[in-house]
Formats: C-alpha cells, sequence, structure tokens
C-alpha cells in the first residue's frame, strides 16, 4: 500500500498521502518531510466524523482549499485516502491520480481477503 | 497577427480597462492582466498584478495571476540561479533562489528551498531571513497566531547570526508593536537605533510602541493568541488594512441580495451567511425548499471549526473553501475575509457549475455594490 501511495506522491505539487480509518487509525502513510503524520490522522479523523454528521450520510469526498495548501479524502470504503498537496496544483488532474490510487488499494484490499484456494 | 486582429485586441483592451476602473475586483483585474499580457504590454501587466495584489491580497485568482506573470518575467534569471545552484551549494545563493521565488509568489518553494538551506548551513543569516519575511508575509493576510510567531522565531535567529540586520529588525518591531507588545517592541527598536539613529521608518515605529500600553504577555505565544482570537471574532483591526467584509457586518441587507444569486445553480437548497461566532447574517432558502435555518447554520459552524482547526494544525495557512460531497448532498463552505458561507445542495448540483459560481462570487460579486 505504501508503494502506491508513494507513487501518488510522485505526481508534482502531491506533498504526502495516507491511509487512515474514521477513528484515525494509520494503516500506511507516506509523507513528505515537515508533514506529521499524527497529527495528519488526528485531524482527517475529525473532519470525516462532523463532515458525516453534517451530511447525514456517507462521505464520498473532502476537498479543502486553504491559502497554502490543499487537502483532499477520498472514500475507499473501510478507510480514506488522505492526500496534501501545495495551494497551486491542478486538481482535476490530481483527482484522477488518487481516484486510480484508490482504486489499486482497493483492488489489493480484496485480493488480501481472498480466501487461499483449497487443494 | 493581422492588422484587425491587433485593433479588435486594443479595443478589447480599453473595455477591460474601464471596468477596471468602474469595477475592481480581483476578476477584472485579472482580466486586465491576461490582457496586458496578450497585447505584449508585460510591464503594465507587472504593474497591475502588483497593486492587484496589495489591493486583494488574499485573493487566489490575483495570487496565481501573479505568480504566472511573474515567472514568465523572471524566466531566465530562475535559470541562471538555478544553474549556479548545482554548481555550488552556497547558502547565499539559496537564499538568493529562496528570496526571488517569494518575490514571485511562489512561497511554498521558497519556503521548502529556505528550509533545506537552514538545515545545510544552519549558521548563516539569510535563509532565516527568507522563513522569517514569509511567515510575516502570511501574518499579514491570516492574522493566524503560529505565522505571527514563527516570524518572530526566524528574524531573532537571523538577528542572532547577524546583529545588524536592519529588515529583520524592522519587520519584528512591526509585528510586535502591532500585536501590541511595547516592551518587547522598543527592545528591538533600541536595537536599531544604536546603530542607525536616525532612521525614520525605526523613529516613527518607535513613537507609535511608547503609545502603547505597557502590558506584555509573559510569553509572546499568548499575545499572538489573543490577537488571533480578536480577528476571528471581528473584534481586532486588520494588520494589512484589508477588511472587505466589514460592511457586510454593518450592513447584512446588502450581503442577502448577493446570495439571491446562487437562485440559477441547479440543485442548491440554501446558503447562508454566517458573522464571526455564527450569528446568522443573511440566507436565502431555493424556491420550493423548507429548511430549519439555524439547524443548517450550526452544522455549517461545525464544519468551519473543524475544517478551519485541520488547515492551521496541517500548516495550510488560511481556510479559503471546501466541498463535503456525500453523494446525495453536497455542503461548500467558503471564508471571505471574516464572513463565512455555506452552500447546502443536493447531487443535482454540477460540480464545474459551482466552482464557477463561487470563483465568481468571492472573486468579483462581494466587491462590487
Amino acid at each position: 500500500m505504501r508503494e502506491i501511495l508513494s507513487e501518488l506522491n510522485e505526481h508534482a505539487g502531491v506533498k504526502g498521502s495516507m491511509v487512515v480509518t474514521e477513528d484515525g487509525m494509520i494503516v500506511a502513510s507516506a509523507l513528505s518531510k515537515g508533514l506529521e503524520q499524527e497529527t495528519l490522522a488526528a485531524v482527517s479523523s475529525m473532519m470525516i466524523q462532523t463532515a458525516k454528521k453534517s451530511l447525514d450520510s456517507n462521505l464520498h469526498r473532502i476537498i479543502m482549499t486553504s491559502s497554502h495548501g490543499k487537502l483532499v479524502l477520498e472514500d475507499l470504503g473501510n478507510a480514506y485516502i488522505v492526500v496534501v498537496t501545495n495551494s497551486y496544483i491542478n486538481l482535476d488532474v490530481t483527482l484522477i491520480e488518487i481516484q486510480s490510487a484508490g482504486r489499486k488499494i482497493r483492488a489489493r484490499e480484496r485480493k488480501l481477503e481472498q480466501p487461499p484456494l483449497q487443494g | 497577427m493581422g492588422f484587425f486582429q491587433r485593433l479588435k485586441q486594443r479595443s478589447e483592451l480599453r473595455r477591460v480597462r474601464r471596468d477596471a476602473k468602474e469595477f475592481p475586483t480581483p476578476l477584472i483585474f485579472v482580466n486586465l492582466i491576461d490582457k496586458l499580457v496578450e497585447c505584449e504590454q508585460v510591464e503594465e501587466a507587472e504593474t497591475v498584478a502588483k497593486d492587484a495584489l496589495t489591493r486583494f491580497p488574499d485573493s487566489e485568482l490575483i495570487r496565481t495571476a501573479y505568480r504566472r506573470l511573474m515567472r514568465l518575467r523572471n524566466k531566465e534569471e530562475l535559470k541562471a540561479l538555478r544553474g549556479e545552484l548545482r554548481r555550488s551549494a552556497d547558502p547565499l545563493l539559496y537564499a538568493r533562489l529562496a528570496d526571488l521565488y517569494l518575490e514571485l509568489g511562489e512561497e511554498e518553494l521558497a519556503q521548502d528551498l529556505a528550509l533545506s538551506a537552514v538545515e545545510k548551513f544552519p549558521q548563516s543569516d539569510g535563509n532565516y531571513i527568507v522563513l522569517g519575511k514569509i511567515r510575516a508575509r502570511r501574518f499579514a493576510v491570516s492574522h493566524q497566531a503560529k505565522d505571527g510567531f514563527l516570524s518572530i522565531q526566524y528574524f531573532e535567529r537571523a538577528v542572532e547570526l547577524n546583529r545588524d540586520n536592519y529588515r529583520s529588525l524592522l519587520t519584528m518591531a512591526e509585528i510586535l508593536v502591532e500585536v501590541g507588545q511595547r516592551t518587547r517592541a522598543l527592545q528591538v527598536l533600541e536595537q536599531i537605533l544604536r546603530f542607525a539613529p536616525n532612521d525614520p521608518r525605526a523613529r516613527r515605529l518607535r513613537e507609535r510602541a511608547l503609545r502603547l500600553p505597557n502590558a506584555d504577555e509573559r510569553f509572546l505565544e499568548d499575545a499572538f493568541r489573543k490577537y488571533e482570537d480578536l480577528y476571528r471574532r471581528g473584534e481586532g483591526h486588520r494588520y494589512n488594512g484589508y477588511s472587505p467584509a466589514e460592511r457586510f457586518l454593518k450592513e447584512p441587507t446588502l450581503l442577502k441580495k448577493k446570495l439571491a444569486q446562487f437562485s440559477g445553480l441547479e440543485g442548491l437548497k440554501f446558503v447562508v451567511a454566517l458573522a464571526p461566532g455564527g450569528k446568522i447574517l443573511a440566507s436565502f432558502t431555493a424556491p420550493g425548499e423548507r429548511v430549519d435555518r439555524l439547524f443548517l447554520a450550526q452544522k455549517a459552524e461545525r464544519l468551519f471549526n473543524a475544517t478551519e482547526d485541520c488547515s492551521v494544525r496541517m500548516d495550510l495557512g488560511a481556510l479559503k473553501h471546501g466541498l463535503f460531497d456525500g453523494g446525495d448532498t453536497k455542503i461548500m463552505i467558503m471564508r471571505f475575509d471574516i464572513v463565512r458561507f455555506a452552500l447546502f445542495m443536493t447531487r443535482a448540483v454540477k460540480v464545474n457549475l459551482l466552482d464557477r459560481a463561487v470563483r465568481n462570487f468571492l472573486e468579483h460579486e462581494l466587491f462590487v455594490n
């Protein structure tokens, strides 16, 4: 999973990414220097929980834009992929990359969940 | 380019110039900058861009246009400096390149470069100055305690390494006066006046500092926290004098009309404007929709608090906007100075149209009368 995140981080403007559960448990992370893993997990969990309460439904995605960076959270089913980018990234392109990374993570997860073949 | 095409371009430029005089909004300034570049009047475009950045320091559109233009103007110098740095890793070169990035509006690149330089060359003052300047600029727009406090820390380190660092000392004193730290500011100003006793800026600043009450906070961080708190509550004054939302606090009826402009947005249910503290300033409910205004305003307030906290803790600067997508429901929150807006929508909303409407609202509508 870390490999998929590292590959995503190679995309221009991406500073780091992480897979985190709703209650803030870190599944995997690949963050550049200056980004604190525990802080990102904690704020992501807080954002997910607040957003779910406010939306009264599932949460598919959050896109937060601040003066010096952006944060994207995307639903993976059992967890969320969180991506931190710089402020002048083209999100249209980056979102495609994030979705693609999400699909790969879900596929890997399904593979791991399959029972081993008998005989 | 043919004669008629040039003629058409010039007439368009005249029209945008007129618009910029009549409706000086970020969106129109960006149009003017683009038109000037198209007509190869790049020097004037730079002057307009700098003016626009001073008028609208918080505008995303202006910052992007400025960055694009400055990159174009300074392509060669950037290339040369990068080449020099590749040949010899010198702390002065790092500082020069980081400073150039900063002037070009590339704050994040400047910060990354200066941070890597202070790790390699901790005894060189130049990169601490750049880091101090970055945080000071951010503080002037965001009014966030973290930015102000860090700028002082970086400048202090630069002064430790070079006692006669005029610019660092002066900016430090300006910030300390701004947050009401009389004794601390006077100490810094004394340092300047020791080596530049007739400096008019330091003398003026000293007079301002002497008029402050003698009530420094024991810990400097607390002074910044109190300053940020006042700003968030809409009670403090603005460091940069930029207060475009103040008129809406005084006359919320102005906002009501502006919110109604979202009525054309398919899928919109409700939009609300909140004053600092969460009080409803104005709202608009789409025809045929029945909503509990107070309940939705409280939801918006909670979302704002969580998102702003996230932005500060992740050191991403001041929150601009956020989109929360739940499939059937979508919520967009956005900040304009100290007024906060939230749009509640159904799945029918098209995100590209929403983006366009929000950009037009934040970068144009809220500035016109």
